[in-house]
């Protein structure tokens, strides 16, 4: 079966980038700028996993997770942002859809997010 | 006297006279003629005879007579004139016999002792003089016995302390003397004392002041000397012996150039300051050790009061200081490219997250066997073979291969500057820091960039490993990578160096030093310049080409072990020959 996922990032080369290399592996790929934008598109369409970035204008990563995780708590969530000042926030490590590994930019292959994608969607 | 012995005389020439006239008168002569008889010169030489020997035995016994009584007064004036003396000694005076009883005392004597002439006399002097040591109470010796068995004068201990009568004390200076008559035999003693107790307390201030301020000047920790005009140690204080090996005692009176070499040169400005009465200062006197460079503080100060020429030398190592400084100024530098840092790096890395991972995508659009890829080939009308044979063939594959490379150095950088910045949380653990440098040297062997540049394996490792330090509290990972660090700078800067004789050669320590672990890493490489030892914890300072290094390897390591294990890290070089990093953290973290 093919899995949706939802790329979550404000810099559209970086959502591009990922969204190539996801369809490339044969994923249903959505894509989103902003925490608000993404909430609404879930609304519509609840997807299996989101890749997320910590830093965004408005709703900030963190906040995104914690508030979907809450409403659709079967969707997983990776974490793959610029700041390495973010390690996993305490709330979000009690979250179980949460990978424990974060995603640091830039990665030099996506081949490492893509198999813990699959790993956790298996 | 005399005039009696002539009267004597008349009186018996007369009563001759009348003898005559009662019983030899045969003649009848009246009482005149019988006065002067000049007709009977045999009763005229009889009675001059007589009259004669009366008035010279008269005149011999007046004039011994009048003799002793010169004598006599002569004796009780001048013995009047001694007791007017002996009671006006300033000096306490007490005469014993020779049983050792006492005489005789002078009024400060019985001012001091409590006691009354009249009433001490008789009695034994350790009665009326009590005496004691004033800093064991032990009584002291009877000092008139210690004479008579001497027979020599004494002078009694210091610190002697009197107790008078009334308990009253006084500290006294004393001596005790043997009274010999003629013929050598001892017929007293005189014992001679004063109250000294405000001499004494003087002297005890004195010299409780002296040795306060030796103590100040010996407990400076800086080295200080003082010297006349001509240059010859007067004062040497502890720091002074501990640095030069010289003791005050063989240093005072010598020439300074003499007990501390490295003086010599500060002699022409010790003469100036004194001459001009102008302190000198010099800040960060250079000075080259066999173990390091050490930085003095040398200040000459002229010595103008009592008219005494001379000077005096402080010398400060301010070599801790200077190194304190030194790596303030660096952490700082380095906090300010961590606070850049940390504000770039998300404006960095995301442009090289989409550099990366769309030079990916491209790759695997051209090579990865993806159906999609064939597909869109297939409509194109063309084959992936021969697509994949033109980029070939015009160097796109390496094209993307160094733009790829370039990201990764450029997240590097990124990442590296990024160490600079504090963190707060620290993943301290026990470490073992022998097992740490080994698997270190494994990994610097293995590291496929050096590979490139030389071989790891023609490096003679040679350890030196002190079995005294076990394990030391620090983050394992960040240690590793200042070890990696220097270790792979070695085996670079060996790898430059032309080697006559030897081979490159790694010589790693770890040592326990107090409460700090050292490691020492020297390789004998090519050295380097003062300029460059000064300035290698630079961030962005480096001899490397461009590319080859980004300048932040040993400012990295420099912040791991200053900032974040409080700890030190120095190097030293002799150029054409060695360079040695040196690090020191606490064994406790």
């Amino acid at each position: 079966m093919q899995y949706s996922i939802l790329v979550l990032d404000d810099d559209t080369h970086v959502r591009e980038s990922l969204v190539i290399s996801l369809e490339d592996e044969e994923f249903e790929v959505f894509e989103a700028e902003s925490s608000e934008v993404a909430l609404k598109f879930l609304d519509d369409k609840p997807v299996d996993l989101v890749i997320v970035d910590l830093r965004l204008p408005g709703m900030n990563g963190t906040e995104f997770i914690t508030a979907a995780s809450k409403k659709w708590p079967d969707i997983k969530f990776v974490i793959y942002t610029g700041s390495p000042e973010f390690c996993i926030p305490v709330d979000l490590a009690r979250i179980p859809n949460v990978s424990n590994s974060v995603f640091l930019k830039p990665l030099s292959s996506c081949d490492v997010m893509i198999d813990e994608i699959r790993k956790m969607l298996r | 006297m005399l005039v009696a012995f002539v009267l004597a005389a008349i009186i018996l020439w007369f009563v001759d006279c009348f003898m005559e006239l009662l019983w030899f008168n045969s003649e009848s002569k009246d009482f005149m003629e019988l006065v002067l008889p000049l007709d009977r010169p045999h009763e005229i030489y009889m009675r001059v005879l007589l009259v004669s020997t009366l008035l010279i035995s008269g005149g011999v016994v007046s004039r011994m007579y009048g003799s002793l009584a010169r004598s006599e007064r002569e004796a009780k004036k001048s013995e009047n004139h001694l007791r007017i003396t002996f009671r006006s000694i300033g000096d306490a005076v007490i005469a014993t016999d020779e049983k050792g009883k006492v005489t005789r005392m002078n009024p400060i004597a019985e001012k001091l002792t409590g006691w009354k002439a009249s009433e001490a006399s008789g009695k034994p002097l350790p009665e009326v003089f009590r005496i004691f040591n004033a800093r064991t109470s032990v009584p002291c010796e009877n000092p008139v016995e210690k004479v008579f068995n001497t027979k020599k004068i004494i002078g009694l201990a210091n610190h002697t302390m009197l107790v008078s009568r009334s308990g009253k004390e006084y500290q006294i200076s004393d001596s005790a003397a043997p009274i010999m008559n003629e013929s050598g035999k001892i017929v007293g003693a005189v014992l001679v004392f004063r109250d000294v107790t405000e001499e004494y307390h003087q002297k005890e201030e004195l010299r409780s002041l002296r040795n306060y301020l030796s103590n100040i000047v010996d407990s400076m920790p800086s080295v200080l000397v003082g010297v006349d005009a001509d240059g010859q140690v007067t004062q040497w204080n502890m720091t002074a012996e501990k640095v030069t090996g010289v003791s005050s005692e063989e240093a005072r009176g010598r020439g300074l150039s003499e007990v501390f070499p490295r003086m010599s040169s500060e002699m022409g400005k010790i003469s100036e300051s004194i001459r001009t009465r102008q302190a000198m200062h010099e800040q960060k006197k250079v000075r080259h050790l066999d173990d390091g460079i050490r930085y003095e503080d040398v200040t000459i100060f002229p010595l103008v009061a009592n008219g005494v020429e001379g000077a005096v030398i402080q010398i400060d190592d301010v070599t801790e200081q200077f190194n304190l400084e030194q790596m303030m100024i660096q952490t700082e530098k380095m906090m300010s490219v961590g606070g850049l840092a940390a504000g770039m790096a998300h404006e960095i890395n995301n442009p090289l997250a989409a550099i990366a991972g769309n030079t990916q995508n491209i790759k695997n659009r051209i090579y990865k066997d993806l159906k999609k890829n064939s597909d869109i080939a297939c409509e194109c009308d063309i084959t992936l073979e021969g697509m994949r044979e033109y980029l070939s063939k015009r160097d796109i594959p390496r094209m993307l291969d160094g733009i790829s490379e370039s990201c990764r150095r450029a997240a590097k950088i990124v990442s590296n500057m990024l160490r600079f910045s504090r963190k707060s949380e620290k993943r301290f653990s026990k470490c073992n820091l022998a097992e740490l440098m080994d698997d270190t040297i494994d990994l610097a062997a293995n590291d496929y960039d050096l590979k490139k540049e030389y071989d790891f394996r023609k490096i003679t490792i040679v350890k030196e490993y002190s079995p005294s330090i076990s394990e030391v509290y620090c983050e394992k990972n960040e240690i590793q990578q200042v070890l990696l660090n220097l270790l792979k700078n070695g085996a670079q800067a060996m790898n430059d160096k032309v080697y006559d004789d030897g081979k490159p050669c790694l010589t790693l320590r770890i040592l326990s030093e107090g409460e700090m672990a050292l490691i020492e890493v020297e390789d004998n490489g090519p050295g380097m310049s003062e300029e460059i030892r000064k300035r290698v914890f630079e961030p962005f300072y480096s001899t490397k080409s461009v590319g080859q290094g980004t300048g932040l390897g040993l400012s990295v390591s420099y912040f791991i072990i200053a900032d974040q294990h409080n700890g030190t890290m120095d190097v030293d070089s002799l150029p054409g020959s060695w360079t040695k990093f040196t690090i020191r953290i606490p064994v406790t973290g």
